[in-house]
């Protein structure tokens, strides 16, 4: 998939990877599991690469 | 971590004392004075005890000698170190406590190990009890880091940071305090061959074409992946046992340590347990042999009868009598041979009145009735009695050396039950300690054996497996439905794995970045406070390697080897001030990265007065809190540098050997 990396928006990259870091900070307050974290890390891509 | 406040009791000769440190920017220096002995290293290692449960004290009990001398016997006394400090906007009181027995005999024993607490209040006033003590643990490690304890926590009296860090991982302490950790956590959600992971999640998103090809390769798939994540998770098992592992022995050795004479004391006592058990079961065995063989008091009574025949001689008193015959004839009397003889034939009717031969024969036999055949009777009697006394003797010593055996088998066991009631005493609220070597012992086998697992799944099995979904990936990736849906999974995870490239690669970077401004700091630090062309070297595990002058090594001296280890840690406290610059936009991880303070013990202690000049020029400039204990001479040399910079000054006074106290000057 490399090969199609022209489609990538860096400003939506860096969105996605600040939210990200933040869902990963919340990890430990919020006590979330690691399957938790990925399906709140997915909320962002669907919110942020749909927008 | 900003320290606020240290409070001792009861550790080592400190019964109560308390000591506030500067938060001044200003005026970083908190300075406690004392001689030689009166205490300075202890306060040091108050810290590392509290902290980490270290303990480098020779002898290993922590309880002031005048406490345990005045505790009553059979009751506890304990040790507390209280440390307050602030750190990520948060306050924490970190509580360390150790409970010791005292024993009837006045043997001091550990009865309840290091037992941590932990208050933590965030900026808005909420607080946290954490007793867990694993919780704690990894909180404490993840403020700062054991292995980097000895460059913050310098105890200058040993000077032997090399030692103390050998098996240390400077370089991921580093990087997690230098805020890498959550980079590092990021780069495993977006590695598309771990689970869960992002790209996991979105791939079961996706629609394929449900040919038997397609359904054979994804669940070919499914079941590599489960296999791999089942890999992962034993490895991580893995690693976490072999790091229970290795603390649950260090905690155990240091426990057996510091109660080396209870040691010796209980493999005394299991010696003695051992051959008290084994005498008893030889006495049981005596006294059932003496029972079976000699259980019938008539049969002694005979054999003692016997045995009298060995000391009397009867067969000699037989020789003087007049009973000598040796032949016996049954049913005749000397009447009836006389008859035979007179009437001069015998009973078969041959004639013997001119049979001389036959007359003396008769006449001869005449001394084999009775009363003369009496001496047969009684030599066979004699002989049969003197048969038996042989036997009966051999059967009385060996009954004598049995009773005699037993009753000094009982003795034996009597005083060893005495001494096993001593040492018992003096084990009393202690725990099994030989045991405990034995499950050492048993932890360290089962720590190697899982290190070999480890090691097969992280160099074959996993990377094997990941080579296989790799090209599944890739198969199934061709199968893919060209439909909007997918396509905007797709998109996704060419997302997910720029997330990923970025991760990995801005990791690395900053590693090296980290590594490069690392050695340029401590370098710059060292050229402050070293007056001489050196270099210092680190390596890719961020150690400090050499010193070199033109590239050439050079062997450090005690004073050089201080200066080296002050630049490191100051350095690295530069490096946190300043942050890791990156040219990398996208991955602004940088969190707000704490300071940290630096406690140190002598620090000048093996150092020229040029460099202690140096070094108090150059702390303060990187540093925002510095603990340092030092001797009058030593504070002398170095207070016309850091005068203006001094927060607060502390004396340790010495009342005597088990008493030291701490006043604050003004």
């Amino acid at each position: 998939m490399s090969d199609e990396k022209s489609k990538i928006d860096k400003e939506i990259l860096k969105n996605l990877v600040r939210l990200c870091l933040r869902t990963i900070s919340t990890r430990e307050a919020e006590n979330k599991t690691k399957a938790q974290l990925v399906s709140d890390m997915f909320n962002h891509f669907e919110k942020e690469i749909k927008k | 971590m900003i320290l606020k406040k240290l409070r001792i009791r009861n550790f080592r000769q400190f019964k109560d004392v308390t000591l506030n440190f500067s938060e001044d920017i200003d005026k970083p220096f908190t300075i406690l004075l004392g001689s030689n002995t009166y205490g300075k290293t202890t306060i040091i290692r108050a810290f590392l005890w509290c902290l980490y449960g270290k303990n480098d004290f020779i002898d290993k009990k922590l309880i002031n000698k005048d406490v345990f001398d005045e505790t009553s016997s059979e009751t506890n006394c304990y040790v507390r170190v209280e440390i307050e400090f602030s750190h990520a906007n948060c306050v924490y009181k970190l509580s360390s406590r150790e409970t010791y027995f005292k024993n009837k005999n006045g043997d001091c024993v550990i009865s309840e190990k290091r037992n941590l607490q932990l208050l933590k209040t965030n900026q808005d006033g909420n607080s946290k009890s954490i007793f867990d003590q694993n919780a704690i643990t990894n909180e404490i490690t993840s403020i700062l880091d054991p292995d980097l304890s000895p460059y913050f926590f310098f105890d200058g009296e040993t000077n032997k940071i090399d030692q103390a860090t050998k098996n240390a991982n400077i370089k991921k302490a580093v990087s997690d305090l230098l805020g890498l950790k959550k980079l590092e956590l990021l780069k495993d959600f977006f590695d598309s061959q771990k689970r869960p992971s992002i790209h996991a999640f979105i791939s079961s998103k996706m629609e394929y074409q449900e040919t038997m090809l397609e359904q054979q390769t994804k669940s070919e798939l499914e079941d590599q992946t489960t296999k791999l994540n089942e890999y992962f998770q034993i490895a991580n098992d893995l690693t976490d046992e072999i790091n229970k592992l290795t603390n649950m022995i260090d905690e155990a050795e240091v426990y057996l340590d510091s109660n080396k004479d209870l040691f010796e004391y209980q493999a005394e006592k299991r010696k003695l347990e051992n051959e008290i058990s084994a005498s008893k079961k030889s006495i049981n065995e005596n006294v059932k042999r003496i029972s079976t063989r000699f259980g019938d008091a008539s049969l002694i009574l005979n054999l003692l009868y016997n045995y009298q025949f060995v000391c009397k001689d009867y067969s000699a008193k037989l020789k003087s009598s007049d009973f000598l015959s040796t032949k016996n004839i049954s049913h005749i009397s000397a009447e009836a041979i006389d008859e035979i003889i007179k009437r001069g034939y015998c009973i078969c009717g041959q004639t013997i009145t001119n049979n001389k031969e036959a007359i003396d024969h008769l006449i001869v036999q005449k001394d084999y009735i009775p009363p003369k055949n009496y001496g047969k009777s009684i030599r066979d009697f004699i002989d049969g009695e003197q048969n038996s006394a042989a036997f009966s003797s051999s059967s009385i010593n060996s009954y004598v050396y049995s009773l005699k055996d037993t009753l000094e088998l009982i003795e034996d066991v009597d005083a060893k039950e005495d001494k096993l009631v001593d040492l018992k005493g003096r084990l009393a609220g202690s725990s099994d300690l030989i045991a405990k070597q034995k499950e050492i012992d048993r932890m360290k086998e089962r720590k190697d054996m899982q290190r070999g697992r480890l090691s097969t799944y992280e160099n074959d099995s996993i990377p094997n497996i990941r080579e296989k979904i790799k090209q599944l990936q890739r198969k199934l990736d061709n199968m893919t439905v060209k439909n909007e849906k997918n396509q905007y999974y797709l998109t996704c995870l060419q997302y997910a794995d720029e997330i990923y490239r970025l991760a990995d690669n801005s990791l690395s970077k900053r590693l090296d970045t980290i590594k490069f401004d690392l050695k340029e700091r401590v370098n710059e630090v060292f050229s402050k406070m070293y007056h001489g062309k050196r270099e210092i070297l680190i390596d890719n595990n961020f150690k400090v390697t050499s010193v070199v002058t033109d590239y050439t090594p050079l062997e450090a001296s005690m004073g050089l080897n201080t200066v080296i280890n002050f630049s490191f840690v100051t350095g690295l406290m530069s490096l946190i001030a300043n942050k890791i610059n990156t040219t990398d936009e996208t991955f602004d991880v940088e969190e707000s990265l704490d300071n940290y303070p630096l406690v140190m013990d002598a620090p000048f202690s093996n150092t020229d007065e040029n460099h202690i000049k140096r070094i108090c020029n150059t702390l303060p400039l990187y540093c925002q809190q510095i603990f340092i204990a030092v001797m009058d001479k030593d504070f002398d040399n170095a207070i016309k540098h850091i005068s203006s910079k001094i927060g607060k000054i502390y004396r340790l006074e010495k009342i005597s050997e088990t008493n030291s106290t701490i006043k604050e000057e003004e």
